[in-house]
């Protein structure tokens, strides 16, 4: 097991019985380094793919209008929230999904704890 | 398919709605008292309007004014060059406005609300959005946006934030956001909120998704949990002010 493993056995650990899913992915590629879903019906790669998209044009749309470099994306669905968030230099991102019975503000707080963490334990 | 028509039975905003809501390519042309004016529909947007020597929004207005005359659809038929770049919900508005001020509005109608409901419609979800700028904290802009990424009403507090480029940007986000959800079996989106190093913005879908509420705040200033609960408040309130 690599140390960003360890981690985020830790980081879902922390977060209990809301947990649905967490990978480290790279922007570019799409491609998640670590993590998954503990949902079946929660495709993991499919969402890493899908949020890197989503985290590019962010970034582009939000610098063509001068709000500066995204930090994180936070999605509310009627099911779950899910959070994708740069970490580093910003060329990976960390994408945690959780149920709506997650408290928003203990997700972040924890994310803020482990970011950096990620971003170290991430293999090059 | 063309169509023929009288003016007192369909009135000018109410032909300008009506091609742009069905995102027509046409040309109107409409006779008064000896006059002719000519209004070109490029896919929903009115391009272009001639009447006489005069061209463009100008035209627009004047004819805003005409209560009688007949008017010739044709449909298909693309704009020679485009004088109008301004949304067809804005014109009608300005148009209403400018009648108000100058006390053009004939006295057999009893209220401008039955002259140009959906403008009056459009000055009501401006208020809204107003009064919702008083009470976000760290408030920089917000408006009501289309899917297609055009506002319908906005508001900004200050001159450096163009609610119009932030829209027309931020709804590809809010589809892609909508589309991957849902095809990852997430659930039906609430809202989306993006920060930045300078900013929060919160985008939330009104009823029926064709329509969101963006606002932006400030991130040092802001609050992210009054931005969430007031969006929530205003998304009913402005779903209810929406012309339909």
């Amino acid at each position: 097991m690599t140390k960003l493993d360890q981690l985020i056995q830790q980081f879902r650990n922390e977060i209990g019985a809301d947990f649905i899913s967490t990978d480290v992915v790279g922007v570019d590629e799409g491609l998640s380094v670590a993590g998954g879903s503990i949902d079946p019906n929660f495709n993991a790669a499919d969402a890493s793919a899908r949020f890197s998209m989503i985290m590019k044009l962010a970034a582009k749309a939000c610098s063509k209008v001068g709000m500066g470099k995204v930090d994180e994306n936070l999605t509310t669905t009627d099911k779950a929230y899910i959070i994708a968030r740069f970490i580093g230099d910003g060329s990976f991102y960390w994408e945690v999904a959780v149920t709506r019975n997650a408290t928003l503000g203990s997700l972040r707080v924890i994310m803020n704890e482990y970011a950096d963490k990620f971003w170290d334990g991430i293999p090059r | 398919m063309g169509m023929k028509g009288n003016l007192h039975d369909m009135a000018v905003a109410d032909l300008i709605q009506h091609n742009c809501q069905d995102l027509k390519t046409a040309q109107l042309t409409i006779q008064h008292s000896g006059q002719q004016a000519v209004l070109y529909f490029m896919e929903g947007n009115l391009a272009h309007a001639v009447l006489g020597n005069q061209t463009g929004e100008e035209v627009v207005y004047q004819i805003l004014t005409w209560e009688d005359g007949n008017f010739d659809l044709e449909t298909g038929i693309k704009p020679p060059k485009t004088s109008i770049t301004r949304n067809w919900s804005g014109l009608l508005f300005e148009g209403a406005k400018r009648i108000d001020e100058n006390e053009l509005v004939n006295k057999s109608f009893q209220s401008e609300d039955n002259i140009y409901p959906e403008a009056n419609k459009m000055s009501k979800l401006d208020d809204i959005l107003k009064e919702m700028s008083n009470e976000v904290t760290g408030y920089i802009a917000c408006a009501v946006v289309g899917t297609d990424g055009i506002n319908i009403a906005s508001h900004s507090s200050n001159k450096s934030a163009d609610p119009e480029a932030i829209s027309a940007q931020m709804t590809q986000l809010l589809k892609l956001v909508d589309s991957s959800v849902e095809k990852l079996g997430a659930g039906s989106i609430e809202d989306n909120l993006t920060t930045t190093e300078n900013a929060y913005l919160l985008m939330r879908f009104l009823p029926g998704k064709q329509y969101y509420l963006s606002i932006a705040a400030n991130r040092k200033t802001g609050n992210l949990g009054n931005m969430r609960l007031l969006s929530k408040m205003y998304t009913e309130r402005l779903s209810k002010a929406m012309p339909h």
